[in-house]
C-alpha cells in the first residue's frame, strides 16, 4: 500500500478512539483510548513524515523543515492558552469532547484531502502510461 | 530529559513556578525567533554538520546551568539566556534530523518510510524513557546532576553522529532562491502540504489541553461531590479550590 493510501485509510483511527475519553472518567478507559490512538498514530506517522520530507525539493528542504519544526514546536504549547478558565468553569468533560471533535474533524480533513491527492496522482500516472 | 530536568531544576532551586515558566518560555521564544534563521544555517552547513554542531554547542550550554548554580551565582537571567539559546539550537537540529534521512537513503518513498518508522520508534522510546530517567536522576542525585547527565547525552549524540552516521555529499549550489520565504510559499502552494501542515498543527495544539483535562480529573481534587452520581464528571460546582487545583500549563509536567 502506498504511503498516501495508508494515511488516507488509517489516519481517522487515531481520532475516533479519543471519544472514549468523553464517556466516563476512568483510568482504564483512558489507557485503552490512548493506546488505540497511539497504535494508529504509529502506523500513519512514518508515511506522514516521509511525505512531508519527500514532497519538498531537496534544495528547499532546509528552509521548509525548519519552518515545520518551528510550527509544530510552538503548536503544542499554544494549546494551553484558555484551557485553564474552561477547566475551572466547566470541568474536564467539555475540554475532552472538544478535543475528540477537533481531532475527528482534523483527521477527516486529512483523510479526504490525502485521498484526493492520491487519486489525482494515480490518474496522472495512468494518463502518462 | 531536558523538558523535565530544566524546569524542575529552576523550580527546586528558585522555589518559583513563575521563574520555571519563564525558562520554558525562553526556550520556546528561542525556537520561534531563531527558527527561520536556523534554516539558513542548516542550508549552509548541511544536515550532518548541523546535527554535530548543535549537540556540541548545547552540551556546554546545558552544563553551564548547574555550574552557575554550584558557583553560587544568582543565575536566573543567565539561565534565561541559556534556555533561549538551547531552544534556538533545537530548531535547526530537529530540521536536520528530517533532512538527513533522504540525503542518506535517496528519494525512494518505501525506503525513507521504513527509516522513518525506525526513527519514530527510537524517538518515541526516548520520549518515554527520557522523562522517567530524568525523574529518577532528580530523585536520586539531585536536579543539578540530572542536568549534567543531560549535557552528557548531547556529547554522546554528537559522538554517535560523528562516528556512525556517514556524511552525505553536499547539495550542489544553486542560484535559485531557497530561503525561508520561498519555503513558506512552497508550503502554501503544495497541494498536500498546504492542508497537512496547518491541520496537523491544529491536531497537535489540541493534545495539550486534553492532557491537562486528563490530569485534572485524575487529581484527587476533582472527585465528585457528595450527592453527585459516583464516577460522574466533576462540574464547576465541585471544582477544586485554587490551592489544590492542578496547574494546567504544560510547564506543570515538571
Amino acid at each position: 500500500m502506498s504511503g498516501l493510501k495508508l494515511v488516507a485509510t488509517c489516519v481517522l483511527g487515531q481520532a475516533l478512539p479519543l471519544w472514549l475519553l468523553t464517556i466516563h472518567p476512568s483510568a482504564w478507559l483512558a489507557a485503552v483510548a490512548l493506546c488505540l490512538s497511539g497504535l494508529a498514530n504509529g502506523i500513519v506517522n512514518p508515511p506522514i513524515h516521509s511525505q512531508m520530507t519527500l514532497r519538498v525539493p531537496p534544495q528547499l528542504r532546509p528552509s521548509v523543515m525548519t519552518v515545520n519544526v518551528m510550527i509544530f514546536g510552538l503548536a503544542q504549547p499554544l494549546g494551553v492558552f484558555g484551557v485553564g478558565p474552561v477547566l475551572d468553569a466547566f470541568g474536564p468533560q467539555p475540554v475532552l469532547v472538544a478535543f475528540a471533535a477537533v481531532q475527528t474533524l482534523a483527521m477527516s480533513l486529512i483523510a479526504v484531502s490525502t485521498l484526493a491527492v492520491h487519486r489525482s496522482a494515480v490518474a496522472a500516472r495512468g494518463a502518462q502510461a | 530529559m531536558t523538558w523535565l530536568a530544566l524546569p524542575w531544576f529552576v523550580l527546586v532551586t528558585s522555589g518559583s513556578a513563575t521563574r520555571m515558566s519563564a525558562v520554558v518560555g525562553a526556550e520556546l521564544i528561542g525556537l520561534a525567533v531563531l527558527g527561520i534563521p536556523g534554516g539558513a544555517v542548516l542550508r549552509r552547513l548541511g544536515a550532518w554538520r548541523t546535527m554535530v554542531l548543535s549537540d556540541a554547542i548545547r552540551a556546554p550550554l546545558m552544563l553551564a546551568i548547574p555550574a552557575l548554580y554550584w558557583a553560587g551565582v544568582d543565575a536566573f537571567a543567565p539561565i534565561l539566556v541559556l534556555a533561549f539559546l538551547l531552544g534556538a539550537l533545537a530548531g535547526p537540529y530537529f530540521a536536520a534530523q528530517k533532512v538527513i534521512v533522504p540525503e542518506l537513503l535517496g528519494e525512494d518513498e518505501a525506503l525513507v518510510g521504513r527509516a522513518n518508522a525506525l526513527f519514530q520508534g527510537a524517538t518515541r522510546m526516548t520520549m518515554l524513557l527520557g522523562p522517567v530517567l530524568g525523574g529518577i536522576l532528580i530523585a536520586t542525585v539531585s536536579a543539578p546532576w540530572a542536568l549534567v547527565v543531560d549535557a552528557g547525552t548531547y556529547i554522546v549524540s554528537a559522538v554517535l553522529v560523528l562516528t556512525l552516521v556517514p556524511r552525505p555529499a553536499p547539495l550542489p549550489p544553486t542560484d535559485e532562491d531557497v530561503g525561508a520565504r520561498r519555503g513558506l510559499r512552497f508550503l502554501a502552494r503544495e497541494p498536500l502540504l498546504r492542508l497537512w501542515t496547518p491541520v496537523f498543527a491544529l491536531g497537535d495544539t489540541a493534545w495539550t489541553p486534553s492532557s491537562s483535562a486528563c490530569r485534572y480529573w485524575s487529581s484527587p481534587a476533582s472527585t465528585p461531590t457528595r450527592g453527585s452520581p459516583a464516577g460522574s464528571w466533576p462540574r464547576s460546582a465541585s471544582a477544586p479550590s485554587p490551592a489544590t487545583r492542578p496547574r494546567t500549563s504544560f510547564c506543570s509536567s515538571a
